[in-house]
């Protein structure tokens, strides 16, 4: 995502300019969030491809399917797996995330899935079976994605959940309870605060077993514990790598010449302070505009703006502007609670003045939250503001 | 579902082939009477049979959609009311009978539909003088041909289109399933040109017919077979499986080739704000097979001529990012 979006920036900032994108992937730049309803069969593989019908051609933009290895310690060389070497003045390292695994005792056996890319969801499709028993592990906004499609295809879905209430980096609690009972309603079997402590099975995954010492049968085991920056190319290239590849406010990394943007980069913000990774579609699609931006040595640092992230948990919507939580010194959280129980807004201030909102299931539209996160508004003027506006509302 | 796909698979094609044969017996069919009825009645009948029949599943699949919901609705009334009740049962006084140089003969009003989906809405003063039923349904014509209709336009972009056209009713009923198959991509958008080729053969059929000129008989059966029963029937009813639930309206419709452009110069499109994840469902079921995504991402709003409005992709967002102007 933000490997393409900073070539169709670049495009424009320099017409002129020879650009090529290596992936390995053999769709070129499809919609990793239709892969859950490609997984459904709502979708098909070409209605995933955003970049389609000469796409490159028009941009003037090569595309190479290959795999970039490295890059040459002495020059501006990118190694690549075919032998190939290609030159370049400016490379951007895009190389998004991987899922994170899991280690522990059979976590390599069969039948245990990622969900990240079209092939590991192909792999997904294909192993799945209607009436099969299926144990999603993870509980955040990817795991619910997960236990939908399963469901959807009629399989029994078991889902284990690390933290004491669904998605707590997301959702305060009452809202943990809105999610964690409309995901029941749809047929998921949720245990709270259980965590693998082995896959068993002979050859195949048969059996979860929690650390609390209760067994799960499966069938099907999908891994959705968290994604986390892919830093094998800057890691072989010798950069300075933290969680992610370490950038600057201007998108550079620890070589001239080099940068990183989406959800490989990690952030270093002037004067130390906490890295920044954002491992988000929407700032992908910023940051890879701010990466073009910088590349063409424009001095604009990228500017992070306001957090943004929406997601659906079967029926219920997710909206979150700016904090989600109150996570840091001097911030305080107040959730407001519909009356029939089924919508909830957190809102997280900082002595009154609003710094984010998180809303479930009040069908809530990103534009209405901004600009009320963006000016800080008093909490009381923000809660007010809202009420009027219809709780859970059909489209 | 296995119900679901019995239907599309046995219960279309037999609905699609009784109604294309209804449609060519009749304009064949020299006398305009049948059973002590206009023959014409015979296939509206069967035709506001499949609107009626088919709508009832289309509000059960989309019911968590209300402005779906609405348009359905208008949808099956405007073709129950309009395009039946009115036409046959309250309005019977203003028939005539009337035969068109070449042979067409006709029972019906001269004109239910607009100039040019129907080349003779405009020529009948021509040939049959100004008596009050004449004039009357002249004016009518004209005046929502070329008056009423372009304001709507102006303002809804087509959204006449899925809400109480003739063609859009059976589209978004009957057709409702095969949405996901309208052909998708740019070069089929570029295609879309096609639609000039026929307001052309339209205003030059008119002018023919208008000015008695030699050949008109030639213009006429050549619309009458060619646009209505082939374009519009065969094609645009028939290969809904294949084309979508739209060939006729996206590639063949004149009016809608004559006047749909004037919705881009007013409000009217589909509106992103900014938590567009790129999925593609919208794109998916756009029936006219517009790219929605690619706008949407960008938190740009959706201005096309052929968009009609029928909410597909509003309902369908899993995000809640588009919404009808």
């Amino acid at each position: 995502m933000a490997g393409i979006t900073a070539a169709d920036a670049l495009r424009r900032f320099d017409p002129r300019a020879q650009i090529t994108i290596v992936t390995h992937e053999a769709t070129p730049f499809y919609s990793r969030p239709g892969l859950m309803y490609y997984m459904m069969g709502r979708l098909k593989e070409w209605d995933l491809r955003i970049a389609r019908d000469g796409f490159y051609r028009n941009l003037g933009i090569e595309l190479k399917y290959d795999t970039a290895l490295r890059v040459a310690p002495d020059q501006d060389l990118l190694e690549l797996a075919s032998g190939g070497r290609l030159p370049f003045d400016r490379l951007l390292i895009a190389t998004g995330s991987k899922s994170r695994r899991m280690d522990v005792p059979g976590a390599d056996l069969d039948g245990i899935h990622f969900m990240y890319t079209l092939t590991d969801c192909k792999g997904i499709v294909s192993r799945s079976r209607r009436g099969m028993k299926a144990v999603v592990v993870g509980g955040g906004l990817l795991g619910a994605e997960l236990a939908e499609v399963w469901r959807d295809c009629g399989l029994r879905v078991v889902q284990l959940v690390r933290d004491a209430w669904y998605f707590p980096r997301g959702l305060s609690e009452p809202q943990g309870r809105i999610v964690e009972a409309s995901m029941r309603r749809h047929g998921v079997e949720l245990h709270l605060e259980e965590e693998v402590a082995e896959f068993r099975g002979q050859g195949v995954v048969s059996k979860v077993i929690a650390q609390t010492g209760k067994e799960f049968d499966a069938d099907v085991v999908g891994l959705t514990i968290g994604v986390e920056p892919n830093v094998d190319l800057a890691r072989a290239s010798g950069l300075a790598i933290g969680r992610g590849v370490l950038v600057d406010e201007k998108l550079r990394a620890s070589r001239p010449g080099i940068y990183a943007a989406g959800d490989c980069a990690e952030i270093q913000r002037p004067g130390g302070g906490r890295t920044v990774i954002e491992q988000l579609w929407y700032s992908a699609d910023k940051q890879g505009r701010a990466a073009a931006r910088c590349m063409c040595a424009d001095v604009q640092p990228y500017d992070p703006g306001l957090f943004h992230n929406s997601a659906m948990f079967f029926d219920v919507d997710y909206v979150a502007l700016g904090a989600a939580r109150a996570t840091e010194p001097g911030q305080a959280e107040e959730t407001v609670v519909s009356r029939d129980g089924r919508a909830a807004r957190n809102f997280v201030h900082r002595s009154g003045l609003v710094v984010g909102i998180a809303s479930v299931g009040a069908n809530d539209r990103a534009d209405i939250l901004m600009p009320m996160v963006q000016d800080g508004v008093n909490l009381e003027v923000a809660k007010g503001e809202l009420k009027g506006r219809r709780w859970p509302s059909a489209r | 579902m296995a119900q679901r796909a019995l239907a599309k698979k046995i219960g279309y094609p037999i609905l699609a082939a009784a109604l294309i044969a209804f449609f060519f017996w009749q304009e064949r069919r020299t006398d305009p009477m049948w059973l002590g009825r206009d023959k014409s009645f015979w296939y509206e009948t069967l035709y506001l049979a499949f609107v009626l029949g088919m709508g009832v599943p289309v509000l059960i699949k989309w019911r968590r959609s209300r402005y779906f919901t609405i348009r359905t609705i208008s949808c099956m009334a405007s073709q129950l009311v309009w395009g039946y009740l009115v036409i046959y049962f309250i309005l019977p006084l203003s028939w005539t009978t009337v035969t068109y140089p070449g042979g067409r003969s006709s029972l019906t009003p001269f004109a239910q539909n607009l100039w040019p989906l129907e080349i003779y809405g405009l020529v009948v003063p021509r040939y049959f003088g100004f008596p009050p039923v004449v004039a009357g349904w002249f004016v009518y014509v004209v005046a929502t041909s070329l008056v009423l209709m372009p304001v709507l336009v102006l303002r809804f972009g087509r959204a006449y289109c899925s809400w109480f056209c003739a063609c859009g009713n059976l589209a978004e009923t009957a057709g409702d399933p095969f949405r996901t198959q309208a052909p998708k991509g740019t070069r089929w958008v570029r295609f879309e040109w096609v639609i000039s080729a026929f307001v052309l053969f339209a205003i030059l059929a008119t002018v023919f017919l208008a000015f008695n000129l030699p050949g008109q008989k030639v213009w006429q059966e050549g619309w009458g077979f060619w646009v209505k029963f082939i374009f519009s029937s065969v094609i645009g009813l028939g290969l809904y499986p294949l084309l979508g639930n739209r060939p006729w309206c996206r590639y063949f419709c004149p009016w809608a080739g004559l006047f749909g452009a004037l919705g881009k110069l007013g409000k009217a499109g589909i509106a992103a704000n900014n938590n567009c994840m790129g999925c593609g469902l919208c794109n998916k079921h756009c029936d006219m097979g517009i790219d929605i995504r690619r706008n949407a991402l960008r938190g740009e709003i959706t201005k096309t001529t052929s968009c009609v409005y029928c909410g597909a992709c509003v309902a369908v967002c899993p995000r809640n990012v588009l919404r009808v102007l």
